[in-house]
């Protein structure tokens, strides 16, 4: 056993942070590197943004665990996770849905047209996409998606509405998942189709948030998808929906974010009088601060879990609930945690005169909210833990 | 025994919910958000016109002359629908700090303006380094003119007076200091936090003073007192509010359908609501209790702590779960549970946080002859 990175890896990493230093020179670093932006906000929404995405490309950070026949460099799946790692903790766009779920979807199941015309354009960068599957009648049950597509001509024509759809209001291309056939079960009539977003007939409606992470509800008035654009074959989107989580499980659960929150917070107590002396040397907070601390060791073993499942082959569905569960209730554990080690003062936000810490922490309590609902909820992850894990029996 | 409210006290709430409906409201609140002022004018007049912003204030000084108990059924019912004002603050901290702390003069000069809504005072209390503590009161008082600052001063933009905590240079005793808000010397900072609340720090500088209430030795212990009054009035808006969000997230979950049945029918989720219904239901019976003894003359200040404590814990695990029993809805400004959620951390650290309620308890359950003099572990 050894829990450490390899010679290699460890290089890597230093690689990766050179690149980041170089970055954080540069004019737009303030408007990139936003550690305040909580993880699901790290998006590539802006020019300057997205500048920094083609950056990465640049410098070979995008593609690294694709096969070399699509422009990529064969390493270890584990490569994704760190450079993810290292741009969650300056707060920079992460490497995300087009790498990840879509780039090697594609590779999987995706015609030579759709290959040609995307993988490329995903090395280097030059497109954002949005994820279309949630709907409003289908959160966690999302398979009991209604979106409809119904055939017409060398195509499919969509009506219905998504919502959740983050990034459709700055991506270019839709990734998105609809209703085809309505007979039969409902994890097999569901098809994957890439529409512009721009196209005629799509609406994208604001939908805002209590934190800074704007997402949005859309609407298809009879938006026509040429059968070009269906991913792979119809009426298996859901096996590939499920399949592409697999491919998520490196890129998704950065571990950074929590440990440079409790960081942060000890440094911060350490800095902050009451009654005389620092914060860090009252008694219970010290408490808190031990127990915090084993918890974020433990999550981080969690989380190695994950990604050494994942190198050895493995589909570690039960290492990443557990990981996501223990990581996201500690986010938001840790914000709450430090707002009532702060007192009254943490309530002040970040633009208040009088506030402490710079406000991040009354910011951290409203954005962490998201963690334990996006991305399969809480609940979610403990039915998979209590079927997958404990082979109990499944309720319904 | 008998836990029920009296007649009176039912239609006191019906007058409350009547109130609140009319002129507040989750819409206004969410206005309330945007305005300076923080709270609907004509709100504010109505529990003027009502008599509730004399409630507690003692007959002899134009007020009602009610209990505290039945400033909770008040303010249970200001929680429900986050229908905030100023009436804490005046009517109920600074009307019974003076009524604590005055001379019969003083009480006669003052009590009846804040009973008639004619003056809105505004407490501020709290120094840079958040300590509710004794210790934490730092801004000095000399010669009647006060010069330091406060924090989180609630209302500052409406009111007429501030009753600012202040020491006494040379004696270092703790005094009630009240002055005009639109005195010289004093500067209001907006400071915006995760309530969105209008909270605002204070500068004085060579403010002068209009009237000093002081004790002596007794006035820390007196303040603490109608702190103590106060927090048993917050800890049932808390509970309203608390009750009010764990019966919105129980009426979505009997609505909303995922895996071809209602989320209520989900044991994790209605187990949680179970957990939260008894923590609703305690809370706010603890806080009639604190009440009750205060007007019974029993010991109540160890009660009211715990209310406090108790109904902040409630505040924030009903809407943390209560947001989560929402999923991605909870999560945005259109729905109103974020609303409950934003302000519950106000309620849990404002006006006395769990951390010195775990020690002023302690304190008191470890002394309980004297409910005034309490030693504080550090
Ligand atoms: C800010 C944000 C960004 C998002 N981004 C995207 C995106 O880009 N693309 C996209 O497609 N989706 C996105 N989502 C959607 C997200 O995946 C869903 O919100 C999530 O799956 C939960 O669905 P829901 O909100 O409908 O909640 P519901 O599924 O309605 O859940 C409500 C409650 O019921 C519980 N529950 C449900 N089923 C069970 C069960 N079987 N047992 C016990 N409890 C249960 C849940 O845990 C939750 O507490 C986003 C959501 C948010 C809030």
């Amino acid at each position: 056993m050894n829990f450490e990175f390899t010679k290699e890896e460890q290089a890597f990493i230093e690689r990766v942070r050179d690149f980041l230093k170089r970055e954080a020179e540069k004019d737009y670093a303030s408007e990139i590197m936003a550690p305040e932006r909580e993880g699901h906000a790290q998006l590539a929404d802006s020019e300057e943004r997205r500048e920094f995405c083609r950056q990465l490309g640049k410098a070979g950070f995008l593609g690294l665990t694709w096969p070399r026949e699509y422009g990529g460099k064969e390493l270890p799946g584990i490569y994704d996770y760190l450079v993810n790692e290292e741009l969650a903790s300056v707060g920079a766009p992460l490497i995300g849905k087009g790498v990840g779920i879509i780039g090697k979807t594609l590779m999987h199941h995706g015609s030579d047209k759709l290959k040609r015309e995307f993988l490329p354009k995903i090395l280097n960068a030059e497109v954002e996409f949005a994820l279309g599957y949630s709907e409003p009648g289908a959160g966690s049950d999302l398979a009991s998606m209604k979106l409809k597509a119904e055939r017409d001509g060398d195509g499919w024509r969509l009506n219905g509405q998504k919502t959740w759809n983050t990034s459709a209001n700055f991506a270019d291309w839709y990734w998105l998942a609809a209703r085809t056939d309505s007979t039969g079960p409902k994890h097999k009539g569901i098809t994957l189709f890439m529409l512009p977003l721009d196209q005629k007939g799509i609406t994208v409606r604001a939908i805002e948030t209590m934190a800074a992470h704007r997402t949005n509800e859309v609407f298809f008035d009879d938006v026509w998808v040429s059968d070009d654009y269906v991913v792979g074959e119809v009426n298996k989107g859901w096996s590939y929906i499920c399949e592409a989580l697999d491919y998520e499980r490196f890129a998704l659960y950065t571990f950074g974010p929590v440990k440079l929150k409790l960081d942060a917070l000890v440094e911060l107590l350490k800095n902050t009088e009451r009654n005389g002396k620092p914060l860090a040397q009252h008694e219970h907070v010290q408490r808190v601060l031990a127990r915090l601390s084993t918890r974020v060791e433990a999550a981080k073993g969690l989380q190695r879990k994950v990604i050494c499942a994942a190198a050895q082959g493995r589909v570690p569905t039960v290492e990443s609930a557990m990981c996501k569960l223990c990581s996201t209730e500690l986010g938001q554990d840790i914000s709450n945690a430090a707002m009532d080690l702060l007192g009254p003062e943490a309530l002040l936000s970040h633009s208040a005169p009088g506030n402490v810490g710079d406000g991040a922490w009354e910011n951290s309590l409203r954005g962490t909210v998201v963690d334990t609902i996006g991305g399969g909820t809480s609940q979610i992850q403990k039915n998979i833990i209590a079927r997958r894990h404990l082979q109990l029996p499944n309720p319904s | 025994m008998d836990l029920d409210f009296s007649e009176e006290q039912n239609m006191l709430r019906e007058t409350t919910r009547a109130i609140c409906d009319q002129h507040y409201g989750l819409e206004a609140v969410r206005d309330c958000e945007e305005n300076e002022q923080g709270y609907p004018p004509a709100f504010w007049q109505a529990l003027v016109e009502s008599g509730l912003t004399a409630l507690t204030v003692p007959e002899d000084f134009g007020g009602v002359g009610l209990g505290l108990l039945d400033a909770v059924v008040v303010f249970e019912e200001l929680g429900r629908t986050l229908s905030t004002s100023p009436l804490l603050s005046s009517s109920i901290l600074a009307a019974r700090a003076i009524e604590l702390l005055g001379t019969e003069q003083q009480k006669s000069r003052w009590l009846p303006l804040i009973a008639g809504g004619e003056v809105v005072i505004s407490c501020a209390q709290l120094e840079e380094g958040g300590s509710y503590d004794e210790r934490g009161v730092t801004l000095d008082c000399f010669d009647n003119h006060l010069n330091g600052s406060k924090t989180l001063v609630p209302y500052a933009c409406t009111a007429t007076h501030f009753l600012t905590l202040a020491r006494e240079r040379g004696s270092g005793q703790i005094v009630l200091a009240l002055l005009a808000a639109d005195s010289e010397g004093i500067d209001a900072r907006r400071q915006a936090n995760i309530a969105s609340s209008p909270s605002y720090q204070l500068t004085f500088t060579d403010a002068k003073v209009e009237t000093l209430f002081s004790a002596g030795d007794e006035s820390w212990p007196l303040w603490q007192e109608a702190m103590s009054f106060a927090a048993v009035t917050l800890s049932a808006q808390a509970s309203g509010s608390a009750e009010q969000m764990l019966n919105t997230t129980a009426e979505y979950a009997k609505t909303r359908v995922q895996f071809g049945k209602p989320i209520g029918q989900f044991q994790a989720l209605s187990h949680t609501m179970a957990e939260l219904a008894v923590e609703v239901e305690a809370g706010k019976t603890l806080a009639y209790q604190a009440a009750w003894a205060q007007g019974a003359g029993c010991a109540w200040q160890l009660l009211a702590a715990q209310a406090k404590l108790h109904a902040g814990e409630t505040i924030r695990r009903t809407t943390k779960d209560g947001l989560q029993i929402h999923g991605g809805i909870g999560f945005t400004t259109e729905a109103d549970p974020q609303l409950y959620y934003r302000r519950a951390k106000q309620l849990q650290l404002e006006h006395w946080d769990a951390e010195y309620l775990e020690r002023r308890i302690a304190g008191l359950l470890l002394d309980s002859d004297s409910e005034t003099s309490i030693k504080f572990a550090e």
